[in-house]
């Protein structure tokens, strides 16, 4: 064959026309448009026809879609719910795995009767090499950049859950606690107390030898027991609904799930080999299997008994964390969902532990600081938290009070503790009689702190700064903030100081703009992603909502709402605001897959927060140090505002 | 009937055995009319075709000088205008370089009877020999395997590319052309594999025996 590798000029101009509408192709000179075509495949894809699988290796070619639509999906699960993006014409994929030098994680699938042009890898090399314009496309844009990130950790996800968590569970496996049965004769009333005590749904009922005649279910209350005016007499073989439907206890989840669908139930009866009762398992047995549900784990805390009730909630509010970081989902969300999910964890204590005490004539206010104040907790998390009371009584002293709440408020801490919220090593808890003070108290020592703006005080506002109300009197909070208000804005200097102060905490890049970290003791360099990343944003945040009055507690809406006072371009607001989610988002990744890991993501001697550069892929580095230039340039706006 | 049907079968079965070449062409000409037998040879496009998709640097595009004037109306429609003609190549370069191109390969069109019979006179007229090429014509393949777009649908080029939803940015010009065919040749390709008709042989076979069916009143 003697065919030169020139393409036909009409062939070549039709695929640069399909190609120029869209970016980065319209800015892209005529001599580049000619490479990719020139080196290009046009392949057809079949509607389902698998483009790319997840691999070890870079692939052999970036895909244009020419028409049709591919979807990226988590990889092992089929159906609607593997959907993680879809691209359509003129989109390119796939562009991390690519930039990154990886396989890729997703399945890419056509969803319609797809053309794509194959350029080879090698032409993307040169492109991103020779073509500015391109290689800003691919490279720069951080808001593109983080949806990769995003959109890879969730194929990472996606890879280990399908293994953990499928429908092949079997199901014994899954049976919580040891089967609680009745016999046929029992009385419904009898029966019914058991359910409640014991929170179960369901109840089996076995004969002597401890086979399934049936089974009565919370659902069945209405309609057996209520609607028909029951005695609370009549024996369970009357209520029961036989026979009981049953697979051996070796079955899986799937099966299950399948006979309830089939049989439109919601307990299967699982037996042992000899057709003994093995246990029951529930439509939500299942369902947490395949996800814990942020609305059912609010509605458990709020349900909760006792603090080792909570206990468990906490762990599966840890569980839920995780699972969502993996899932991709944004990290101002997750940081608000799990500072939610504390916030009702905080408050069922509080409703546990303070009927235990003679509170009457005090108004108290449960405050979380910090983080927790902020509505940007991460998971590996401790606590901080204060208490502010008033004094109804006449005469009482704020000392007879506190020696009154601090017991409470030892509970409460120690309760959290036992949650897997370690108390606070700076001591910033209720149970401390300095956090434990009256609304007075409490003006003063941040009246005190603002005047002084000693170090020890500019660190106290840190923490304090970011309260919110939890549980209890919000308007003593409300109070507090308002007279706090009004006293920073009347204190330049005390801004300024502020500002200072968050100045010495600078952007860990050298002098070139690259990533430096700190030796971190074991030899290699790490960037603590608090200190570096997240405290820089916080602190600016704060900074300009105390300057503008702002009363917002987040930071991004501190951002926001601050930003527009002072007249702050949008787009430079949005790249902060962008820039501090990403950094939450990659704090939150290296919890969960130092949990993952078995590594312990509290308590343990390693820093949370710290990440070891050279375990962060090429995207993620370049992302951060785009982070820590937005951390710059909020620093230099800083710096103009106060100039010293 | 059945006695048609088998000898059609083993008819194919005694044409010499086809070897499954990795690389197709997908070839389209534009003529001064629409007889094969006297009207001149304006054009020739072609695309490259193999198992993955279609291989766009391997294409080709020539323009046939000539001082015979096709007739002004078709001009309109093929756009190669007297100029293009004038400029164009002279026509046994045109041809050889045809010829080189396709190297043999078995060859794909769409009433690929006719450009058949176009570039077998044009390579005749121009003391070509060209070895004895199969050609798979995508027309009865395309009504066999979508018998309800065929049955309401027209049946020309344009009729199917609307029905299959490919775009041709530049119609009527002879490579533009064949890559439109290429494309509508995957589509047609992965339709047949999933009816279990493989390789070039299999969908030539289809091909033929939906245009038996046709001829024997199916219309």
């Amino acid at each position: 064959m003697s065919h030169a590798p020139t393409p036909a000029p009409s062939v070549l101009a039709g695929l640069k026309l399909a190609l120029k509408p869209h970016a980065p192709f319209a800015a892209m000179t005529e001599h580049d448009l000619d490479r990719v075509v020139r080196a290009s495949q046009l392949r057809y894809f079949a509607p389902g026809e698998v483009v790319l699988a997840p691999a070890a290796e870079r692939p052999a070619s970036c895909f244009v879609v020419r028409q049709g639509t591919v979807r990226g999906e988590r990889p092992g699960v089929t159906g609607d719910a593997a959907a993680l993006w879809e691209l359509s014409a003129g989109e390119m994929f796939p562009l991390g795995a690519l930039l990154a030098r990886r396989g890729v994680t997703s399945v890419y699938r056509a969803t319609q009767d797809t053309f794509c042009l194959a350029v080879p890898v090698a032409v993307f090399d040169g492109l991103i090499a020779s073509s500015p314009v391109f290689q800003d496309f691919c490279t720069r844009r951080l808001a593109h950049l983080l949806d990769l990130s995003r959109a890879h950790l969730q194929a990472e996800y996606a890879a280990s859950a399908t293994e953990q968590r499928g429908l092949a569970t079997r199901l014994e496996s899954i049976v919580r606690q040891a089967p609680i049965a009745c016999g046929p004769d029992a009385a419904l009333g009898e029966t019914l107390n058991v359910m409640e005590e014991r929170r179960i749904g369901s109840m089996p009922i076995v004969d002597g030898d401890q086979r399934p005649l049936g089974v009565f279910t919370r659902q069945d209350v209405i309609g057996r027991v209520v609607l028909p005016q029951r005695a609370l007499s009549t024996p369970m073989r009357e209520v029961m609904s036989a026979p009981a439907i049953t697979l051996p206890a070796t079955a899986t989840a799937g099966d299950a799930a399948l006979l309830m669908a089939r049989r439109g139930i919601r307990h299967v009866v699982l037996v042992d080999a000899a057709g003994a009762l093995a246990g029951v398992v529930s439509e939500r047995d299942l369902f947490s299997l395949q996800r814990l549900s942020v609305r059912e784990l609010a509605s458990a805390i709020r349900r909760a008994p006792d603090v080792p009730a909570l206990v468990q909630c906490a762990a599966d509010v840890r569980a839920l964390s995780h699972a969502l970081v993996a899932q991709g989902v944004a990290a101002g969300q997750l940081t608000r969902m799990i500072s939610s999910l504390n916030d009702q964890l905080a408050v069922r204590i509080l409703e546990l532990v303070t009927p235990k005490h003679d509170l009457g004539g005090l108004r108290l206010c449960w405050l979380g600081m910090g983080s927790e104040g902020r509505g940007e907790q991460t998971i590996a998390t401790d606590q901080d938290n204060g208490l502010i009371f008033a004094i109804e009584d006449e005469g009482a002293t704020p000392d007879d009070a506190r020696t009154r709440l601090l017991p409470v408020a030892r509970a409460v801490n120690e309760a959290m503790d036992r949650c897997g919220y370690p108390l606070c090593k700076g001591g910033v808890m209720a149970s401390n009689p300095r956090w434990c003070a009256s609304l007075d108290e409490w003006k003063a020592a941040f009246a005190n702190w603002i005047d002084r703006g000693d170090p020890e005080s500019l660190l106290a506002a840190n923490v304090f700064f970011d309260f919110r109300s939890l549980w209890g009197d919000a308007s003593l909070a409300d109070a507090l903030r308002v007279d706090i208000a009004a006293r920073a804005e009347a204190n330049p200097r005390f801004l300024k100081q502020m500002s200072d102060n968050a100045l010495r905490n600078r952007p860990p890049l050298n002098w070139r703009g690259e990533l430096q970290g700190a030796e971190d003791g074991s030899g290699a360099e790490g960037i603590d992603l608090k200190m570096s990343g997240s405290v820089p944003f916080v602190d600016g945040a704060r900074i300009y909502a105390l300057a503008t009055g702002v009363t917002e507690a987040g930071t991004v809406e501190r951002f926001v709402a601050a930003g527009a006072k002072r007249g702050i371009p949008e787009h430079e607001i949005r790249a902060w605001c962008d820039a501090f989610e990403y950094v939450q988002l990659l704090r939150l990744r290296e919890q969960h897959r130092r949990a993952a890991a078995g590594e312990g993501s509290s308590g343990g001697a390693a820093n949370p927060n710290v990440v070891p550069l050279d375990e962060l892929s090429d995207l993620d580095r370049r992302i951060l140090k785009e982070a820590m230039r937005q951390v710059r340039k909020l620093q230099q706006r800083l710096e103009l505002d106060y100039p010293g | 009937m059945f006695a048609a049907l088998k000898s059609l079968l083993g008819r194919a079965g005694r044409e010499p055995a086809v070897e499954e070449a990795d690389r197709w062409v997908v070839v389209d000409t534009e003529t001064s009319g629409l007889d094969p037998a006297r009207d001149r040879l304006l054009g020739i496009g072609g695309v490259a075709v193999d198992r993955a998709g279609i291989r766009l640097a391997d294409s080709f595009e020539v323009v046939l000088r000539g001082d015979a004037i096709g007739d002004a109306a078709n001009i309109v429609v093929h756009g190669i205008g007297h100029g293009a003609q004038a400029r164009g190549m002279p026509a046994a370069e045109a041809l050889a370089a045809c010829r080189d191109w396709v190297a043999g390969a078995p060859l794909v069109g769409f009433h690929a009877d006719f450009d058949r019979a176009v570039l077998r006179n044009a390579f005749a007229g121009a003391g070509i020999r060209v070895p004895d090429a199969p050609w798979l014509d995508l027309s009865p393949l395309a009504a066999a395997l979508v018998p309800e777009a065929y049955r309401y649908g027209g049946r020309a080029l344009d009729d199917w590319l609307a029905a299959f939803g490919i775009e041709c940015t530049i119609r009527h010009n002879a490579a533009a052309d064949a890559l439109a065919t290429a494309e509508l040749l995957l589509r047609l390709r992965a339709l047949a594999e999933r009816q279990g008709a493989r390789g070039y042989a299999g969908l030539c076979k289809v091909a033929r025996q939906q245009k038996w069916l046709a001829g024997n009143g199916d219309d």
